[in-house]
C-alpha cells in the first residue's frame, strides 16, 4: 500500500516553488520552515556528490533508458525511522522531492535478491525496490509539470507554481497510486 | 569492493576514526584484451589526515539530514525521528548515532541494504569494550586526536571484512 506524504519542486537555486501535503504522516512546518529544509536539501545535494569515495562505480540499478533521472551523483534517497524521501533531478536542474512512508511500497511482497543475507526486516530491505517505484511516479508528475506548468503561458520560470491544473492532475496521479 | 569506509564522529563533531578501503584495480599483463581484474586487498588508509574535508563534508551532510528529519518528525513529542541512511547513485551512507552524540557512518555501495546492525554491533562489541571500557584512552577526543588503539582498529577491520558485503 502506497502512502505519498509530500511533493516539494525546487528550482535550479534550491528555493521552493512548490509544495503540496497530499496525506497526512508529516509534521506541519511554517512556510519559511520550508523554504529552509528546501534549501537545506540544496545544499546537502551537493555536498553529497562531493564525498563520493574515489573507488566508488555508479551503480547499475538505474540504468533504464526511460529514466529521465539526471539525477547522477548527487543526494538521491534518505531513509528515516518515520519517513523516506526521493529526489529527481531533471535535465534543467528542476528538483523534485518526493517524501514517502517508510513500509514497502509494492503491494505484494516480491522476492528480491538480497545480496546481503544480513539484512533481516522487510521495510530494511525496501529501499533500493523503492527506489525504483518512486521513480516511475517522479517521471509522471515531471510529465505533468512538462505540461500543465511549462506549457502555461502565465507562467514564469523559476517561480512558485500557480497553476490550477496541475494541481487537479496532481491529484489525480497521486490518488491513482494510493488506490488499494 | 563494496564497503569503502567507516567514520565515527565524537559528540564535539570532530571526526574520531577514520578507515578508507581501497581496491586496486590492476591491468592484468596477459596479452588478453583490456581485462582488469579487480584485486581486493586489506589496503587502505587509518585515520588518514588528508581526509579531513571528506570527514567535514560528510558530517555537515549527516548533521543538516539530521536536521530535515527531526523537523518533519510527525510524533515529535514522544519519539525522535532517526536518520538512517542516505544514498547517491554511487555510494550509500549508513548512519548510527548513540545516546551520547556519538556517530558512527559506514559508506557502502548502494545496493547494500539496510546496515545499521553493524553499527551497533561495532559500538556494542568494540567501541564499548575497547574504548569506553579502556581507563588509557580519553573520555573526550582532543581535536585531532583519533583513536590508535590497535585492538579497536583490527577488531573493526576484521569484523567489517568478515561481513558477506564486503567481497562482493
Amino acid at each position: 500500500m502506497i502512502m505519498i506524504y509530500s511533493l516539494y519542486i525546487l528550482n535550479r537555486a534550491g528555493g521552493l516553488i512548490y509544495q503540496k501535503d497530499f496525506n497526512k504522516g508529516l509534521k506541519k512546518i511554517t512556510t519559511n520552515d520550508y523554504l529552509i529544509l528546501s534549501g537545506i536539501l540544496h545544499g546537502v545535494h551537493a555536498i553529497a556528490s562531493n564525498i563520493s569515495p574515489p573507488s566508488a562505480i555508479p551503480s547499475t540499478i538505474y540504468n533504464n533508458p526511460s529514466f529521465t533521472n539526471t539525477n547522477k551523483s548527487g543526494l538521491k534517497s534518505i531513509e528515516t525511522d518515520f519517513f523516506k524521501m526521493f529526489i529527481f533531478q531533471s535535465l534543467t536542474g528542476i528538483k523534485f522531492v518526493l517524501i514517502t512512508s517508510n513500509n514497502p511500497i509494492s503491494k505484494e511482497p516480491e522476492n528480491i535478491n538480497t545480496s546481503n543475507p544480513d539484512s533481516f526486516s522487510s521495510s530494511d530491505i525496501s529501499i533500493n525496490r523503492n527506489i525504483n517505484e518512486t521513480e516511475s511516479i517522479l517521471r509522471k508528475i515531471y510529465a505533468l509539470y512538462s505540461d500543465y506548468v511549462m506549457k502555461n503561458p502565465f507562467y514564469s520560470l523559476e517561480m512558485p507554481i500557480r497553476c490550477d491544473l496541475f494541481d487537479l492532475k496532481l491529484t489525480d496521479l497521486i490518488k491513482s497510486f494510493s488506490q488499494p | 569492493m563494496a564497503v569503502y569506509s567507516f567514520w565515527i564522529f565524537d559528540r564535539h563533531c570532530n571526526c574520531i576514526y577514520s578507515r578508507e578501503w581501497v581496491a586496486i584495480t590492476q591491468d592484468k599483463p596477459d596479452h588478453q584484451q583490456e581485462q582488469t581484474q579487480k584485486n581486493i586487498t586489506n589496503t587502505g588508509t587509518i585515520n588518514a589526515r588528508n581526509q579531513d574535508h571528506v570527514a567535514k563534508l560528510l558530517f555537515g551532510a549527516i548533521f543538516s539530514l539530521k536536521q530535515i528529519s527531526s523537523k518533519l518528525n510527525p510524533q515529535e513529542e514522544t519519539t525522535a525521528n532517526n536518520l538512517k541512511s542516505f544514498s547517491t547513485l554511487k555510494y550509500r551512507c549508513h548512519f548510527f548515532e548513540t545516546g551520547t552524540g556519538l556517530k558512527f557512518c559506514l559508506l557502502t555501495d548502494p545496493k547494500t541494504e539496510n546496515m545499521q546492525f553493524v553499527l551497533k554491533e561495532i559500538y556494542a562489541k568494540l567501541y564499548y569494550e575497547k574504548i569506553v571500557k579502556n581507563v588509557l584512552s580519553p573520555v573526550d577526543f582532543k581535536e585531532n586526536e583519533y583513536i590508535d588503539n590497535e585492538v579497536f582498529i583490527t577488531g573493526v577491520d576484521n569484523y567489517i571484512s568478515s561481513l558477506a558485503v564486503f567481497n562482493n
